[in-house]
């Protein structure tokens, strides 16, 4: 409130003040005294849609219809005046409610009409419209079904829509088959959801019955939500524990370890298997520590940052930032692919026939390998490797690396962020950021593992490959393996991005 | 060379590349499924259609309280953006929702609880109760010196309780420390109320540079409207309202605005129009007053007094809640010729809280009984601050000729007409008429 006194709305807290003073004047209208409330059931048959409209108008805009009720102005509502006002009404509503089939508009047909006066608060009457129609359509097939209701559109109040079909099949994502106010009998009283405001759909109908969708009046839960769900709620009950016991901490802290470390190896982790990969390949145990240790750093601080943002503003939507973040990370790894692509098709149009062959790695894999000084300049500033256990040239440096390590930890957890921002909204900011610490320590264990056992694979085959006859034969198809691979972790970035991007990261 | 090491190695290589494979394909699948499986089902509620910030922070306050109900900071930022959607929206059935969000939050974290005392303190504001305001805002400061919001609350509770020096200074502790629009349009206000007019209007127009919202240039826009308008620049007021339509097409207050300036260029059809459409949308009682007036200048009768019927309707709503307004009732009740009605209301209100609206409603409610002394102190104390009130230089008028004092009377016409010549459909001609009777007298 800015500038109170001159300010139009604040008056409104009275009639809402009015409201909160007497919970227990029953008749009270729970979504204030200006409102006009709409409902819309609608009911699909094969052969047509039926309506049930109804409108709840609370005292004051009773109080302001009630001249045009009072037709011969006398100042009371005659039986006969409020039946014709109510008829009047219901087809000034039928007039304002538009429906299509398949962009065919339907003719309603008004079957009922019926306007009540239940008394509101202060001795006024609120004012209850009911109106049903129906209009032959063809819902007996596939179809799409357009119902707008755009009666007294400028009015504050409630907007909502329900759906039940009678031998029509109905969407599960449409409308909910009931009423969660019971008609705008009884307004739930939700301090999480917004007031309801449906006041148009489209549902693609098929012949059959049930669907729908449940009710449910809370805006939905994002992905973030989903994941974070089952996996963190015994952890986050351990955080919200009273009693923070030294053996209840310790078992949170081994417990993140063991989320961090499955979390790192669950499917879908693109970016861990390609950093592993490149660990891998470049093959040295320190190698494949530098990526897990990367992995860990981005990801606690990527966490950190973003739960210190998030608990420091609430306009910051923890949901975006991730999707963001999983473009980003995406992207880094479809340059990272583009890069390996352009240096492997280099390699080989300079050298035609290589030895061959490693297979593995995260089974992305497999690489060329030339006994050469790499020949290709990239230019990116790094070492390329020299001096490692196995003296080859790479086409990829440590810089490369770390790179594939910031995409892995780029996408903080959701369910690290939701332990640290239990445990920041219970006071205990520490605990939680050892929790972090701890959970990317697990990941980081899985990848320096991951890596470690590629390492070991890859001198194993390193053995094997120098025993094998067939090598000569290998060489030409392996000779293009690194192209391959390239690609591969282009087109996994590139999921990666996709996905991050459409809100499904 | 040796057979049998080798197969064993095959075998693993093809392991290998099998396992590997697999979790390609995973992996993929992953990507790739990803969409389809995972979509949450369009959820056929709240549809916000200010997709600004405040929507936003609301929908991000939501969800997050959903995931970590235990969060007294989540809970208090919520309810004060619910107090602020009610005040943008107009709708307020986000009233009770801030409450209980507050009283969530004040219930986990009873103690040092600073940010739901400042939403406390805004939700009384918003109710009128500004000595509970005042309240809320005092603790708040024991808890948050240095925060901005805090001042804001106070300022607006201490400009309504009529102690302006205290509203200055909080606004000044505003300013100091947080100078964006909430300071500025605050600073406007204590400028335009101490009759600084080209300083309120240098502080609008900061605060609508710094504006970002469409909602906030509306606002801005609307108060550099009220300002020009107050000032009886008429072109220069409907270019703001304009302008401030151009952000926020459906602003109530805008279209208030709209139609007040059709009134003053004599077209009452358009006007009433206007308000018409106003009133229908949000029948706030200041609206329905103005309508109820405009109507009685067409010489509607029987149309304005429908409108008053509304509004006695909403007076009932007060009552039966022990809410009163007494101000808008004194105004209301002059309006309809219900002297005593006036006066008792004003009194009422004056008991409550001296500032310097008050002052003029009861200056007014006592001139109308007779009582022009006693009326013309009050006059004195609206006109205290120096604020350039073309309403309450009409009223002192009155008051002033009804005690004999002529020369002062036309000074006080004179100067309420040439501050904003179209004040009032209902009273300017009034005060035409008065200053015209003054000056064939002498």
């Amino acid at each position: 409130m800015r500038r109170v006194l001159v300010l139009a709305p604040v008056v409104f807290a009275f009639i809402v003040a009015a409201l909160l003073a007497g919970p227990g004047t029953a008749s009270a209208h729970p979504l204030g005294n200006f409102t006009v409330n709409h409902y819309d059931g609608l009911k699909l048959r094969p052969g047509s849609l039926e309506l049930l409209s109804v409108v709840d108008s609370a005292e004051i805009p009773t109080v302001q219809e009630k001249p045009a009720v009072d037709t011969n102005h006398d100042g009371t509502l005659g039986a006969d005046e409020v039946t014709a006002y109510g008829a009047s009404e219901c087809g000034a509503l039928l007039a304002a409610t538009t429906a299509s089939v398949d962009g065919q508009p339907l003719r309603w047909a008004l079957l009922s009409s019926k306007l009540e006066f239940p008394p509101g608060q202060a001795g006024l009457a609120t004012s209850r419209l009911t109106c049903t129609m129906s209009a032959p359509a063809r819902l007996d097939r596939a179809a799409t079904l357009f119902v707008r209701d755009g009666f007294r559109p400028e009015r504050i109040g409630w907007h909502e829509m329900t759906a039940t079909g009678d031998g029509v099949r109905l969407p599960e994502s449409g409308l909910p088959a009931t009423s969660v106010s019971n008609e705008l009998r009884a307004y739930p009283d939700d301090l999480l959801a917004n007031p309801l405001d449906v006041r148009e759909t489209t549902l693609r109908v098929e012949p059959g019955s049930g669907g729908g969708a449940a009710v449910d009046v809370a805006p939905h839960l994002g992905p973030l939500d989903a994941v974070v769900g089952t996996v963190t709620r015994t952890f986050t009950d351990l955080v919200g524990t009273k009693d923070l016991t030294p053996s209840v901490g310790l078992l949170a802290v081994l417990l993140s370890l063991v989320l961090g470390a499955s979390h790192a190896a669950l499917p879908g982790h693109g970016k861990t298997l390609i950093a592993a990969y490149l660990a891998g390949k470049r093959g040295s145990t320190r190698d494949a520590v530098v990526v897990g240790a990367t992995v860990t750093v981005t990801h606690t601080a990527g966490v950190l940052l973003l739960g210190l943002l998030i608990s420091g503003s609430s306009a910051l939507a923890g949901e975006s930032v991730l999707s963001w973040l999983g473009v980003a990370s995406g992207v880094l790894v479809m340059g990272i692919g583009a890069w390996l692509l352009v240096s492997a098709v280099r390699n080989r149009a300079r050298h035609a026939v290589e030895e061959p062959v490693l297979v593995a790695a995260g089974g992305v894999v497999a690489e060329a390998e030339h006994g050469h000084g790499h020949g290709h300049g990239h230019g990116h500033g790094h070492g390329h490797g020299h001096g490692h256990a196995h003296g080859h040239s790479h086409g990829f440096g440590r810089g490369g690396l770390i790179g594939m390590g910031v995409a892995g930890g780029l996408v903080p957890s959701p369910s690290a962020l939701v332990v640290l921002l239990g445990a920041v909204a219970l006071g205990r900011t520490w605990f939680g950021v050892l929790l972090v610490v701890g959970y990317g320590f697990g990941m980081a264990a899985t990848l320096t593992a991951v890596g470690l056992l590629l390492v070991r694979v890859r001198d194993r085959l390193d053995t094997m490959r120098r025993m094998d006859r067939l090598r000569e034969r290998a060489a030409r198809l392996s000779s293009w393996m690194p192209v391959l691979t390239a690609t591969l972790v282009l087109v996994v970035g590139l999921g990666l991005a996709v996905r991050a991007a459409t809100g499904n990261g | 060379m040796p057979v049998r090491p080798r197969r064993p190695r095959r075998v693993l290589a093809a392991v290998v590349l099998a396992a590997g494979v697999a979790v390609l394909a995973a992996t993929l699948s992953g990507v790739w499924s990803g969409p389809s499986a995972e979509q949450a089902p369009p959820i056929p509620a709240a549809a916000p259609k200010l997709a600004d910030s405040l929507t936003h922070s609301i929908t991000v306050a939501q969800d997050k309280l959903r995931r970590t109900p235990q969060d007294p900071l989540t809970w208090a930022q919520l309810g004060s953006a619910y107090v602020e959607q009610s005040r943008i929206t107009a709708d307020p059935a986000y009233y009770p929702k801030a409450q209980g969000a507050l009283e969530k939050s004040l219930q986990q974290q009873p103690e040092g609880n600073g940010p739901a005392l400042i939403g406390m303190g805004a939700l009384a504001n918003a109710r009128h109760d500004f000595a509970a305001a005042k309240g809320w805002a005092e603790r708040a400061r024991a808890v948050l010196p240095d925060t901005a919001e805090v001042y804001g609350v106070l300022a607006d509770a201490q400009t309504q309780l009529g102690d302006a020096g205290a509203a200055t200074d909080a606004v000044q502790q505003m300013l100091d420390r947080k100078p964006g629009v909430s300071a500025f349009t605050r600073a406007s206000y204590d400028f335009e109320l101490h009759g600084r007019v080209d300083e309120a209007k240098q502080a609008l127009e900061r605060a609508v540079g710094d504006a970002t919202g469409p909602s906030d240039v509306a606002f801005c826009r609307y108060y550099l409207g009220e300002l020009a308008f107050n000032s009886g620049k008429l072109d220069e007021a409907a270019a703001e309202y304009d302008n401030g339509l151009a952000a926020d097409p459906q602003n109530v207050s805008l279209l208030q605005g709209k139609a007040k300036i059709a009134a003053a260029r004599g077209k009452l059809a358009d006007a009433i129009t206007g308000y018409q459409e106003i009133v229908t949308r949000v029948p706030l009682p200041q609206y329905l007053q103005e309508y109820a007036e405009l109507l009685l200048v067409a010489g509607r009768q029987a149309e304005a007094q429908q409108q008053f019927a509304v509004l006695d309707g909403q007076q009932r709503l007060f009552a039966a809640a022990g809410v009163t307004d007494d101000l808008t009732a004194s105004a209301i009740a002059a309006d309809r010729g219900d002297k005593a009605g006036a006066l008792s209301h004003a009194q009422a209100e004056w008991g409550r809280r001296q500032n310097v609206l008050v002052a003029d409603a009861l200056a007014w409610a006592l001139h109308l009984n007779g009582r022009d002394a006693e009326a013309l102190t009050y006059a004195d104390r609206a006109a205290a601050l120096g604020w350039h009130n073309a309403g309450f230089a009409y009223h002192r008028g009155v008051i002033l000729a009804g005690l004999g004092r002529k020369a002062e009377a036309v000074t006080s016409l004179t100067g309420a007409l040439q501050t904003n010549p179209y004040f009032s459909p209902l009273h300017t001609p009034e005060a035409q008429r008065a200053l015209d009777e003054l000056k064939a007298a002498r």
